[in-house]
């Protein structure tokens, strides 16, 4: 087992499960890194297809490296009264990518949020995991110019 | 044997004291997640640079969210002799006046919004913060310290009379009497189901294996619901206090409470670890709690991102590790349930009532509220409406009450169109439904459901059918894939629903997605059960909105679709 993933593995304070192990892995790499899955399978003495299955079942884990800068933006109900989708085309403008997907150069990863439990200022967003509420598409526009300006922010949310 | 309580309680009260009647001045900043949406970092930062520079000893608090959510950042300042003045929408410019004229020199800045104040206010000029309208309605039973205390310091929850009603239980009560308390209080649970609490604490007492496990439900993933998260991250101790004296009630000494939540979620997160950690090291969980032969562990137990592992049973899979898929019922979870022992699973709001219950009694709690919905709602109010926020309120209060007078109504003249409750699984009221009372079973009655309390409100210029599509999707994207009713169906739905809204749609695909609700009730939880409800409570009550996207000259029906 690689020793990185060992550590992370051995550093958890919970009741250890195929998921909890998942979940660590992720906080501390940003995704799921190669070798990830056989360790977690040979951690927990689970099969690693029973750790793909979980794996690929709860919809945040990744498999690639996230981009250098989160945007994510709510996409429930409360948010796109407030036209939320607006403010997903500005991202889409800025990064040049569409929804749910990452920058080929690995800038930015946009991504959707079904709810960001801030519902009552909506539009809300989660820029490099900071949330921010009552987002206007000119109000985005300054955020992620600063966020491109600040350079590396890369907070795995 | 003396009590290890009574130390707790005095240290307690000395922190409060400092705090309530100070030697210098103290600041409490809102920073719940509504307070860090709306800027409550950099506030806290422009507020500790601005000390420093005026060289001012000042003590800094958090607090959570006092459900004045549109109101962010509040910021409440007690100067000696002063009472507390809650400041709002204060941001990093007006958090260096406050601090540069109000703390300093005593003048508050006027144009920074004053909310209100607590504390002695003859002469103040303040009115009373609690005498605003949109406490009218409301009565604080689990957000009475929400936004007022410190949620990460255990002295400030013990001050208000937390842990309390454990001292009470562990040394006055036998666990049998603290369930009597909780089924005389007809508390029902607050995650959506509204099964009686009592009830199930009654099976999992009866149970005699061990280890017995509590399983508290903070997943909330649904849209326009943020209770949960607010309590655990404005009150957390009151949840663990819930969740302990559902061990000692349960007989389930030597057996383990975990408090269930979506990774992500920072705030809740962090504030329920620290808070647990206080709490171990006092003695109030671990071996022997408050030197007692009662034993009680609890622990938080991360998931991954999806919404039917808040079922209770896909829970119990997801906390074991595994895909958050339901099992088959029975056997029920207090017969088999964590690792195939007896677990009993409530809704966070569900366990932070019991501490008001067992210390104030069953009877107390069933004198509030409606015949059938006892105690108080935690409604979530966002979407077009003056005041989103977060309002405890009894049952048997109107919607009208809720919306209009709490609330402040739709903003800018417009009229209300509709209201979205119990989350995507829940259905659409019309505004001709203002005066229903809020109440479990009559809101179900009416095609809605009070749910786990969100109330999305939407005036003349938003479309029901978008809002409808919106669910749909979020449903199939959230079926779990188990059942194929579910899976199919939810699938369906959404794809018709899309197309009608883009102009696409038929009259035979709107009448096939009627059939295709009734078919998915053969899945196996709600989420199949009850998938079907926005579009049929969005059709029945909009109608004439649904058939406007139909185009012209589209089959009149599709009978020969139904099954005969």
């Amino acid at each position: 087992m690689d020793p990185k993933i060992q550590k992370v593995l051995d550093s958890q304070t919970r009741t250890v499960t195929v998921l909890s192990c998942l979940i660590a892995i992720q906080e501390s790499f940003g995704y799921l890194v190669e070798g990830a899955i056989p360790a977690v399978a040979q951690r927990t003495g689970a099969s690693v297809n029973d750790v793909y299955s979980v794996a690929t079942f709860y919809t945040h884990f990744r498999f690639q490296p996230p981009g250098e800068h989160q945007i994510e933006l709510c996409w429930g109900p409360s948010c796109q009264i407030f036209r939320s989708d607006a403010l997903m085309k500005q991202a889409e403008e800025f990064a040049g990518i569409k929804f749910n997907g990452t920058t080929p150069d690995k800038k930015y990863t946009l991504r959707g949020l079904e709810c960001a439990g801030a519902c009552a200022l909506a539009p809300v967003g989660k820029l490099d995991g900071t949330l921010v509420g009552r987002l206007t598409p000119e109000k985005l526009r300054e955020r992620l110019i600063a966020m491109r300006q600040n350079g590396g922010g890369g907070h795995h949310g | 044997m003396a009590n290890p309580f009574e130390a707790l309680r005095e240290q307690a009260k000395a922190v409060w004291a400092a705090v309530e009647t100070p030697q210098r001045p103290q600041i409490f900043v809102g920073y719940g997640i509504h307070g860090q949406a709306a800027g409550a970092p950099d506030v806290l930062d422009a507020l500790k640079k601005s000390l420093a520079a005026e060289a001012i000893a000042a003590e800094v608090h958090i607090t959570g969210g006092l459900g004045l959510d549109f109101a962010e950042v509040i910021v409440s300042i007690a100067l000696p002799g002063k009472p507390r003045v809650y400041f709002s929408d204060v941001t990093p410019e007006k958090a260096r006046r406050l601090v540069e004229e109000y703390v300093a020199a005593g003048r508050a800045p006027l144009d920074v919004t004053v909310l209100g104040a607590t504390g002695t206010l003859d002469g103040s000029g303040y009115a009373d913060l609690f005498s605003r309208p949109e406490f009218k309605h409301q009565r604080r039973i689990v957000t009475a310290n929400c936004g007022v205390t410190d949620p990460t310091n255990i002295w400030h929850y013990i001050a208000h009379g937390g842990y309390e009603a454990l001292r009470k239980a562990l040394f006055e009560m036998q666990p049998a009497q603290v369930i009597e308390q909780v089924q005389k209080s007809n508390l029902r649970g607050r995650g959506g189901a509204a099964f009686p609490a009592g009830m199930k604490w009654k099976f999992l007492h009866d149970a005699t294996v061990s280890p017995k496990y509590h399983l508290c439900n903070s997943e909330e993933g649904d849209s326009g619901a943020f209770n949960d998260k607010h309590l655990l991250e404005s009150d957390p101790h009151r949840v663990i206090e819930g969740v302990i004296l559902g061990g000692y009630a349960t007989r389930a000494s030597g057996g383990k409470g975990f408090i269930f939540i979506r990774v992500g979620w920072d705030l809740p997160i962090n504030r329920a670890q620290k808070a647990l950690d206080e709490a171990y090291a006092h003695g109030l969980l671990g071996k022997n709690i408050l030197g007692t032969d009662f034993s009680f562990d609890v622990e938080l137990s991360l998931t991954g991102e999806s919404y039917v592992s808040g079922e209770e049973t896909a829970l119990m899979e997801s906390v074991e590790g595994k895909r958050a898929m339901p099992r088959y019922k029975p056997p029920f979870p207090a017969a088999s349930g964590l690792w195939g022992k007896p677990s009993n699973i409530n809704n966070v709001k569900t366990y932070s009532y019991v501490p008001s219950i067992v210390a104030q009694g069953g009877d107390w709690f069933a004198g509030i509220g409606t015949q059938r919905s006892k105690g108080t709602a935690l409604v979530c109010l966002s979407g077009s409406i003056a005041k989103p926020g977060l309002y405890e309120v009894p049952f048997g209060v109107t919607l009208r009450q809720v919306i209009e007078e709490t609330g402040g109504g739709v903003p800018n003249g417009r009229p209300l169109k509709f209201l979205q409750t119990g989350g995507p699984l829940g259905g659409f009221l019309p505004a001709s439904s203002l005066d229903m009372p809020l109440d479990f079973d009559g809101m179900v009655a009416a095609g809605a459901m009070f749910g786990s309390g969100g109330i999305i409100v939407g005036d003349d210029a938003v479309s029901v059918p978008k809002i409808t599509a919106i669910l749909a999707e979020f449903n199939a994207e959230e079926s779990c894939g188990k059942c194929f009713p579910c899976r199919v169906g939810t699938r369906q739905v959404a794809d018709v629903l899309e197309r009608m809204t883009h102009g696409h749609g038929s009259r035979a695909e709107l009448d096939a997605v009627m059939v295709i609700g009734d078919t998915m009730k053969s899945s196996l939880c709600a989420h199949g059960h009850l998938a079907d409800n926005p579009i049929k409570s969005g059709y029945r009550y909009f109608k004439s909105e649904f058939d406007a996207l139909l185009p012209s000259g589209a089959p009149a029906s599709a009978a020969s679709m139904r099954p005969r």
